[in-house]
């Protein structure tokens, strides 16, 4: 009886202590958020679009590289389109004058790179080898981790709208941030998806919701 | 209520010293548990982490009932999967996978009365009240961002358990539902299931 009641504490001590947070991030996927919004009451009727062939590439912080291999621009620029066709959404082609179209689609990609840093004074820790003298080292230990975050961006703009302040005329923007971390395929596939689902959860995009007064 | 709870452990402390060691009951328990009342609309997924100890002195020579203590610790957590439109004017949604967690640790004070054969080694039913702080976390984490807030909270339990004695030892299976009173514009409720090995 005394065994079992220990076995059971066992089993419940070791469950417990295995983590505050059980069940966190398994795989870089699980970082992706989608986030979409779009103008208040902007009817979205009017279908056709220039879109330019570049992908626009923000340095946002001073560890971010301010050269990028644009491996994924052809994914983003594709994604985009399959959207925006969804919808009813007609492209311009390149040789148009994309002051005729009824929308510009603007996409951008913004790289972040995240530092952590962690410290402690050994004591628990084996020291390390060719230390000390039969000890720990009295200094503190230090490593740290450095991660890249990007969020894709796509901007829809209606440029017959009036520019006031910060107000560019942008009807419709879809961000994607996660991790920017994997491999080429699973990043890749976590671009398009995510373009996807930001053109899934925008409904109102297919038009039909009435124009302001 | 905090006045009467360092009463209650005053109480339990000054007796302490003319006590006999049979006299405590001193347990740790496995906790298991399962969200109640509003708690449900943020984690409903049962849990099964969770550990707590308790101290209980015996108030009387016929073992009627008894004062005492417990210290313990609960986690929840769910993942949640899906979109959730976050303003129906801007027709903003977001997409993504949320982590989310509750961190629990009463600090309570407790009363328990004894029903049943109270001789040793015979099985003993009792029933208690607990009242306390309970210190709180609840943590999201979305993506690659987290929103945490904790909280101490004043609460109380009431609970049934029934004692299984083995010699000097006894097994026990406690029920208990945790409320506590809003602070940080929370409140939690929460069912706990200890099962306990203690030492009397």
């Amino acid at each position: 009886m005394k065994r079992v009641g220990g076995s059971i504490l066992t089993t419940g001590l070791v469950a417990v202590l295995s983590s505050c947070y059980p069940g966190e991030i398994s795989n870089v996927g699980e970082t992706d958020l989608i986030t979409t919004g779009a103008r208040p009451e902007y009817p979205f009727a009017k279908k056709t679009y220039f879109m330019p062939d570049t992908v626009f590439y923000i340095q946002s912080d001073s560890m971010a590289p301010d050269t990028f291999d644009h491996a994924f621009d052809s994914d983003i620029l594709a994604s985009v389109r399959t959207g925006l066709s969804g919808y009813g959404y007609t492209e311009l082609p390149e040789s148009a004058d994309p002051e005729t179209a009824d929308l510009l689609v603007l996409n951008a990609v913004a790289i972040n790179v995240n530092v952590s840093i962690w410290t402690w004074w050994p004591g628990y820790y084996p020291p390390y080898w060719g230390c000390c003298y039969g000890g720990y080292p009295w200094w503190p230990v230090t490593g740290g981790t450095v991660w890249r975050s990007g969020t894709v961006v796509t901007l829809m703009k209606d440029p017959s709208l009036e520019v006031v302040g910060d107000d560019g005329g942008e009807v419709w923007a879809g961000l994607m941030n996660g991790l920017a971390e994997g491999s080429e395929a699973s990043t890749r596939s976590r671009i398009t998806s995510g373009i996807a689902q930001a053109f899934s959860q925008s409904p109102y995009l297919a038009g039909g919701t009435p124009a302001p007064n | 209520m905090m006045r009467a709870i360092l009463v209650a452990l005053a109480l339990v402390l000054a007796s302490s010293g003319e006590a006999k060691a049979q006299d405590w009951w001193w347990q740790f328990s496995y906790n298991m548990g399962t969200p109640g009342g509003s708690t449900t609309d943020y984690i409903s997924n049962f849990s099964f982490r969770g550990i707590g100890f308790q101290g209980r002195k015996m108030m009387d020579f016929q073992n009627t009932w008894s004062l005492g203590f417990d210290l313990s610790w609960q986690v929840f957590n769910e993942e949640n999967s899906g979109t959730t439109v976050v303003d129906e004017e801007l027709r903003s949604a977001i997409t993504g996978t949320a982590f989310k967690y509750i961190n629990a640790f009463p600090i309570l004070a407790n009363a328990h009365y004894y029903i049943g054969n109270r001789q040793r080694g015979s099985t003993l039913g009792f029933v208690g009240i607990n009242a306390g702080l309970y210190y709180i976390e609840r943590r999201t984490e979305a993506g690659l961002y987290a929103l945490t807030s904790d909280n101490w909270h004043f609460g109380g339990a009431p609970e049934v358990g029934i004692a299984f004695p083995a010699g000097r030892t006894v097994l026990t299976g406690t029920v208990r539902y945790n409320l506590t009173a809003k602070a940080g514009d929370q409140d939690y409720q929460f069912w706990t299931f200890a099962v306990g090995i203690a030492s009397r």
